[in-house]
């Protein structure tokens, strides 16, 4: 009984100085772990719309929508951050819309595990160029080993076919979404 | 003659005992975290602070500890050491703590550390706990770091994010995938072998 008694005690005080010592550290670095999530946002946005001065988040259609504003207040432009499952596990992307909601500014890839130096070649500066001004409408298509012809379509990459399908489908996915609700607003 | 005897704690870990190439713990993170070097390097300077705070921790309150709980005590220790690696590395290294993805949380499991504190620190005094924990966490790091280096090199011609082979070079993708890391981890182990057979 005794023993029983001390190996609680043990436990129990071991735990309750761990807690404590944890929740210290906790609030320390809970701030600048939300700051570092903002700011990749904020970098990401800057990044796709040059010319966006603030943004304006709001929820839409189960999307993030960020509305990019320039110093004269008007829109230049809408992010959504959007994501999907790849060929091995979630692609997170931040799709930039022109504010005439027909073509695309550009996409960033912020989150993927795809295999390196196949799918992984998502990120590579190529394959995210090709959605700069591309169109979306009625959907993005891509092409396999040859150039594409029409506005709306992309070449994908050589041995990463479902990790380019996916991306396109992620995208596609979120404009269909999210586009009737910003053409209500216009 | 002590001092000796210290300083062998702390040798022990980097090649005689080394915990990946001869003990063989850890081999997640080691096959897992390689990809690159930086990846590595973070890696085994994560796993060294969760040891040697660890295992100061478990030597000081070794005499007290109650032999029956000691291994959810030591546990507790251990993960309160690695929660506080991951929070750290999330607000000051966001891109390589993103690239490490659940490996850190990992550590916990880590074999090394639930080892060292329960075969040496719990029975030995707090400064030759210390030295064996540096020993064994530098021991870890090196053969990461060793392999990261040459995977990072043959499978993207870069080391540390610079690309130091000429662009001729033609990647060995294979080398980042999982097959990359058993090739390069049996070639690590067999030329551990040779040393210490020669050395006998």
């Amino acid at each position: 009984m005794k023993l029983l008694f001390k190996m609680i005690l043990v436990l129990g005080i071991t735990a309750f100085a761990s807690g404590f010592f944890l929740s210290f550290v906790y609030t320390k670095t809970l701030q600048e772990i939300e700051h570092n999530r903002k700011r990749e946002i904020e970098v990401s946005i800057k990044e796709l719309v040059p010319e966006g001065k603030r943004y304006k988040f709001s929820q839409l259609g189960g999307y993030k929508v960020y509305r990019v504003y320039n110093d004269k207040d008007e829109i230049v432009g809408y992010c959504i951050l959007a994501s999907g499952s790849g060929y091995q596990g979630e692609i997170k992307i931040l799709i930039a819309i022109a504010p005439d909601l027909e073509k695309l500014l550009g996409i960033k890839i912020v989150e993927n595990v795809e295999t390196p130096g196949l799918g992984g070649k998502i990120t590579s500066d190529w394959f995210v160029e090709q959605f700069k001004n591309l169109k979306f409408m009625p959907k993005i298509e891509y092409v396999k080993n040859k150039k594409p012809v029409k506005k709306n379509q992309i070449q994908a990459i050589t041995g990463a076919t479902i990790s380019s399908s996916s991306v396109v489908r992620i995208i596609n996915t979120a404009i269909k979404k999210v586009l009737p609700a910003l053409e209500n607003e216009k | 003659m002590k001092n000796k005897n210290l300083f062998l704690e702390f040798k022990k870990g980097l090649i005689a005992q080394n915990p990946v190439l001869v003990q063989f713990l850890g081999m997640c993170p080691t096959l897992a975290v390689t990809t690159s070097a930086i990846n590595a390097l973070t890696m085994g300077l994560a796993v060294i602070f969760v040891l040697v705070a660890s295992t100061f921790f478990v030597s000081v309150i070794r005499k007290i500890v109650l032999p029956q709980v000691r291994i959810a005590v030591f546990t507790i220790i251990i993960a309160t050491f690695v929660t506080i690696a991951d929070l750290f590395l999330k607000a000051k290294f966001p891109q390589l703590s993103k690239a490490l993805g659940p490996y850190v949380p990992l550590i916990v499991v880590n074999c090394i550390i639930l080892g060292r504190c329960e075969a040496f620190a719990s029975k030995n005094s707090i400064f030759s706990s210390f030295l064996d924990a540096l020993g064994m966490g530098c021991g870890f790091t090196l053969a990461l770091l060793i392999l990261g280096s040459i995977r990072e090199i043959l499978g993207n011609g870069s080391l540390f994010g610079k690309m130091i082979l000429p662009e001729a070079y033609k990647p060995l993708i294979v080398m980042l995938l999982p097959p990359g890391a058993f090739l390069g981890l049996g070639v690590m182990v067999g030329i551990m072998n040779l040393i210490i057979k020669k050395k006998r």
